[in-house]
């Protein structure tokens, strides 16, 4: 960058576009930075108490837009809130939340499908039917069974959320396993006597784990919708502990009153679905350029 | 494989053109909300009813649908707030458990058969059934007995002493005893005949019920509506924004969100009225449930804590009614206009906090329900708020609706919960859910036991009313709960309508209503 | 071929007795739905009365015997709030869902393929970015938010849709749309990469060297071998269309099986629910059995796995 700046022959507008390129591919760290930031720091990066409430100043526009009082700069919620310090606080429940969803819906996917790509036979033709009977299962009745036998709380929440996801990974490991099991590598493992569990957790599972993580990438911004949806049907977590996704549902139902109770949490997930899925892109391109998705 | 690429490729290539066509051919669609026809009545309403028979359940919905074809004895008109009768032309106490009903004359159902004492004696029984009719079993174990005198004329026996007889009479509907007999009660939940203003004419479930006039109707049916067409929306912003695209005359159930949307229309009007729900936070001081709300001076701090006002003012946009620091509204019977509910004061809260023994603050768990009342999530969130500024630690815990239903019918609500209730419009139905016998009561004082005892036998209107001002007075000193609001019913109307005047339990007629 | 689809028929039954029997334990789990039933201050005597008409007062043993035995005749029970046989209460919603689904499926298609399609054609352009971000942003909207802005703006905004109900044409657009707003993303991404994959190939280097048209090649014969991917994620992606009708049928009050679900499930009308979540398992399984079908069809090595 240096060396061409000081170029004499190129062009001024060649120069910017180029500057302008590497900064936009910067970007999605950027606001990586920003949303880990928010996860592990809210109490410094909020501006407010996002639980402290004041009914008189409740839905108040951005403070940038007439209406607004300074300080609440995204405006105020239906309890008078800072929509801006719930959202930085949000972060934290929504990101984790999801995180372990997706850990649990992996652990519990991946060893599936690595028990029964690798042994095939009855294990394996158990762990399809089991994929199968999940797939078939509406979620809805799985979290209020769940929730209403060992009650609401976000452990509860994530293990559910989890359980909804794990048979995604359970394909991909499995036929990622078949198509390797045969291969001489193994092949080689197992004539110097390693053991079923050496094989596949060191040999195999090493061979797949990029299209895991990967999938696993995707899952995530698929797992913050499925949040607000249970916040909507009225299962998501306890208040007044923020999501992203309760933040929406709840002010969807004031959209008569103020469009930006829902609207900025709205925003907020959607720049987060569109980190997510260039992270993931890009974690695909650098851990194996052939991966394709599905 | 040949013959299959062939077909493959030739779809392939036309589905952009398909697309398109498609696409054009829907947005270019002329204004397809189209107004209602003049002689249709559109009624939107939260749910799709489970029977149109009004006595197969208690809900609103159903019952609001079912009664323009069903009739029942009497109907608490609250335009006058006082029973008008229906199929029975009068009635008269011979003795204080003997009703002798007069049976209106000259009626006939849809189907030919005769309004007559024997049709209504048939009702009667039915309604007594428990297997038939489980959600009146309360009311039903009023009445003794029943018989035919002649045949216009009905003798019922009550059980006991029982004040409330025009409420007991409107619940009961009358059915055409034949054709009950060869349908038996669920075919005729989907195929009804009665003697109202309308018939049905279909239903399809969960989409539309439409009615039709009934060119037979005893009374004066209702002006300028030919046909009626009940809609279930479940969204409540939804059925709001139905009425305001001019696709429903009437939207029942309208959220407080969507109020300032309908005054903004020229073309719809809010009605905005007085629900007998209340909203209140119960303590519970049941063993089971030990707790620092067992302690007097704590709940009066709680309701000292709680900004009412503001709650009413904000969550509700003022449309809601003060609770004055009693169960009992202001038009009933036992409603002391004495008593002042506690007000806004947090440093008295805090007092008698450290009076109580808290100076540091105390822990509780509070339950409400999420989606089971209107807002209930958010009033819920403010009181912890609010509680939370005088040093109580508030452990939220909301619950699917479902579930806080069962676990309140189970006494399991613990200490602290959030609580709507829309008992029958009779101040006996309201006191004798705090009976501590009563199955989801979560008080136990025997001095209230006894007035609330008293006050269900006594049948003179003074004495009655002084027995439950005291019961009043003894709820309200000892702070059992933390009184908040009473709740509004938000209705929103075309302007075409006339006399659209819903009840305080969300229940309508649509006798006196028309539309221009 | 037909052998190879009584093998996948013969292979689904498992799961047909799995699903149903797991659904009857984790409804009981939910509690009992005599609280909800009857209203609040109905007497125990009522309650008695309405657990032994159900049948709900027997050990859950015996009432798992009798579920199985009655549904092995296609007899999920009365429902407990409409007092009327459970599966008729769902095949009345049926044709309502299948349209709904149907129309979703098919926006999903055409916008999908050809978003895909267009995206790998300029791969890493400004419109491949535009697209895929679009697409995404499309996916990232909670479906019962975009179902009630798009009432907002189409119906009483711009007055050019219903808000709900069903009927016309006009009825179906805002939720198909809606119920598609998940798919479309999935289908154009799916599409994008196979046909990058298909792009880079060999014949169409010849197709391209024979001087046939670039749009031919790309539409007709790229695009078809991007075709089996696609279906397959359509058959993947079932169960979660089928969660999405819930809430798309709720907000735009289409009379269908999912408003009907949620409802049973809030009520814990069990004999419902379990009618319900049998059917969807039955479509999860036809409409996978097909994919396989078409799968087998166009690639005979898969019919001797």
């Amino acid at each position: 960058m240096i060396l061409t700046s000081k170029s004499p022959t190129v062009p001024n507008g060649v120069n910017r576009r180029r500057i302008v390129k590497k900064l936009s591919a910067l970007l999605p760290f950027l606001a990586l930075a920003v949303l880990l930031l928010c996860t592990a720091f809210p109490e410094f990066l909020a501006p407010k108490d996002p639980y402290a409430q004041s009914l008189i100043r409740r839905l108040k526009p951005p403070s940038f837009l007439p209406g607004g009082i300074s300080g609440y700069i995204l405006g105020t919620d239906q309890l008078g809130r800072d929509i801006l310090s719930r959202i930085i606080f949000g972060a934290r429940v929504t990101i984790i939340t999801s995180v372990l969803a997706v850990c649990v819906a992996a652990v519990v996917g991946t060893t599936a499908g690595l028990v029964a790509g690798y042994f095939r036979g009855r294990v394996d033709s158990a762990v399809v039917r089991a994929i199968d009977v999940q797939l078939a299962f509406p979620v809805v009745l799985l979290v209020i069974a769940i929730v209403a036998v060992i009650g609401p709380s976000l452990s509860n929440l994530i293990i559910v959320m989890g359980l909804s996801a794990w048979p995604q990974f359970a394909r991909i490991t499995r036929g990622a396993v078949i198509s390797v099991r045969d291969l001489e590598y193994i092949e080689a493992a197992r004539s110097i006597g390693a053991g079923h569990m050496r094989i596949m957790f060191r040999h195999i599972l090493r061979n797949i784990l990029s299209s895991i993580i990967v999938y696993a990438t995707f899952e995530m911004a698929r797992m913050m919708l499925v949040e607000a949806t249970l916040s909507f049907l009225g299962l998501g977590v306890q208040p007044p502990t923020p999501t992203w996704g309760g933040m929406i549902s709840d002010g969807s139902k004031y959209l008569g009153l103020s469009w930006s109770v829902s609207f900025f949490p709205g925003l907020v997930i959607v720049l987060a679905v569109l980190l997510v899925n260039d992270l993931g892109d890009r974690l695909r391109d650098f851990m194996d350029p052939y991966l394709k998705n599905d | 494989m040949a013959k299959i690429k062939g077909r493959t490729s030739n779809r392939t290539r036309s589905l952009p053109l398909a697309a398109g066509l498609l696409l054009s051919s829907m947005l270019g669609m002329p204004l397809l909300s189209k107004p209602a026809e003049s002689a249709t009545l559109t009624i939107a309403q939260s749910y799709d009813p489970q029977s149109l028979w009004p006595n197969f359940s208690t809900s609103q919905e159903q019952m609001n649908v079912g009664n323009a074809i069903i009739e029942s004895l009497l109907w608490v008109d609250p335009a006058i707030d006082k029973a008008v009768p229906i199929l029975a032309e009068r009635y008269e106490m011979v003795d204080p458990t003997t009703i002798k009903l007069f049976v209106r004359k000259g009626v006939k159902f849809t189907n030919g058969e005769p309004l007559d004492a024997n049709a209504v004696v048939q009702s009667i029984k039915i309604f007594m059934d428990k297997a038939i009719t489980p959600a009146y079993a309360r009311d039903a174990a009023k009445i003794g007995s029943v018989e035919r005198v002649d045949d216009n004329t009905v003798l019922i026996k009550l059980s006991q002493k029982y004040p409330a007889i025009d409420l007991l009479l409107s619940q009961i509907y009358i059915v055409p005893p034949k054709y009950w007999a060869e349908v038996g009660p669920e075919k005729f939940g989907r195929e009804p005949v009665g003697t109202g203003p309308y018939k049905l004419k279909e239903w399809v479930r969960d989409d539309r019920v439409v009615m039709e006039r009934n060119p037979g109707f005893w009374g004066k049916a209702p002006k300028g509506i030919d046909r009626i067409v009940w809609k279930p929306v479940p969204d409540d912003t939804a059925r709001a924004a139905g009425l305001v695209a001019g696709e429903y005359d009437v939207a029942a159930n309208v959220p407080v969100a969507s109020a300032p949307q309908i005054k903004s229309r020229s073309t719809v009007s809010l009605l905005s009225v007085p629900s007998y729900r209340i909203f209140k936070i119960d303590f519970s001081n049941l063993d089971k449930d030990p707790g620092p709300q067992h302690n007097k001076l704590v709940r009066q701090a709680f309701n000292y804590a709680v900004d009412k006002d503001a709650i009413r003012e904000s969550l509700f946009s003022g449309i809601a009614t003060p609770l004055r620091g009693q169960i009992l509204r202001s038009n009933q019977l036992g409603f002391d206009p004495a008593i002042k509910d506690y007000p806004f004061d947090q440093k008295k809260a805090k007092e008698l906090l450290k009076q109580a023994g808290y100076p540091d603050g105390l822990d509780i768990t509070f339950k409400f329900s999420s989606g089971r009342y209107a807002q209930d999530k958010e009033v819920a969130e403010a009181v912890a708020g609010m509680l939370g500024e005088v040093g109580v630690r508030v452990k939220m815990v909301t619950l699917e609706a479902g579930e806080f239903l069962t676990q309140l019918n189970n006494r399991d609500l613990g200490a602290m919960a959030l609580r709507g209730s829309a008992p029958q419009d009779d101040p006996d139905a309201m006191l004798s859910s705090y009976l501590s016998t009563w199955r989801y009561s979560y008080i136990n004082d025997k001095n209230l036991d006894e007035l609330i005892k008293a006050g269900s036998q006594e049948l003179d209107q003074k004495k009655r009313d002084d027995i439950y001002k005291a019961a009043m007075k003894l709820m309200h000193d000892e702070a059992y709960m933390i009184y908040l609001y009473q709740a509004n019913d938000l209705y929103g109307v075309s302007k075409r309508v006339r006399n659209f005047v819903p009840r305080g339990d969300q229940r309508f007629a649509v006798y006196d209503m028309s539309v221009e | 071929m037909l052998k190879y689809v009584i093998r996948r028929l013969i292979s689904t039954i498992p799961t047909l007795i799995a699903v149903p029997i797991i659904c009857f334990l984790l409804t009981r789990l939910s509690g009992d739905p005599t609280e909800l039933m009857l209203p609040m201050d109905a007497s125990d005597e009522a309650r008695t009365a309405f657990r032994a008409l159900h049948g709900l007062d027997k050990p859950i043993w015996e009432q798992l015997l009798l579920f199985c035995e009655n549904a092995f005749r296609g007899d999920f029970g009365m429902s407990l709030r409409f007092g009327e046989p459970a599966s008729t209460l769902v095949l009345e919603r049926l044709a309502a869902t299948t349209e709904l689904a149907v129309a979703s499926l098919g926006f999903a298609v055409l916008l999908g393929i050809p978003f895909g399609v267009i995206a790998a054609q300029r791969r890493n352009s400004l419109v491949d970015r535009a697209i895929r971000n679009a697409v995404a942003v499309s996916q990232a909207i909670p479906s019962f938010y975009l179902g009630i802005l798009m009432i907002m703006v189409f119906a009483v905004g711009l007055g050019w849709l219903p808000t709900g109900g069903r009927g016309e044409v006009s009825n179906l657009v805002l939720p198909a749309l809606t119920l598609a707003s998940g798919l479309v993303p999935l289908i154009a991404r799916v599409t994008r990469s196979c046909m990058l994959d298909e792009l880079r190939r060999d014949y169409v280097r010849t197709a391209r060297a024979k001087g046939l048209k670039e749009y031919i090649v790309v539409w007709k014969h790229s695009l078809r071998n991007a075709f089996i991917p696609v279906i397959t994620v359509i058959g993947l992606q079932i169960g979660a269309l089928m969660s999405g009708v819930v809430v798309t049928e709720t907000v735009f009050a289409w009379p269908g099986v999912g408003r009907l679900a949620i409802q049973a499930i809030y009520a814990r009308d069990f004999p419902v629910v379990q009618a319900v979540v049998f059917f969807f398992a039955i479509v999860f399984i036809v409409v996978n059995i097909l994919v396989d079908v078409v799968y087998a069809l166009m690639d005979p090595r898969v019919r001797y796995q």
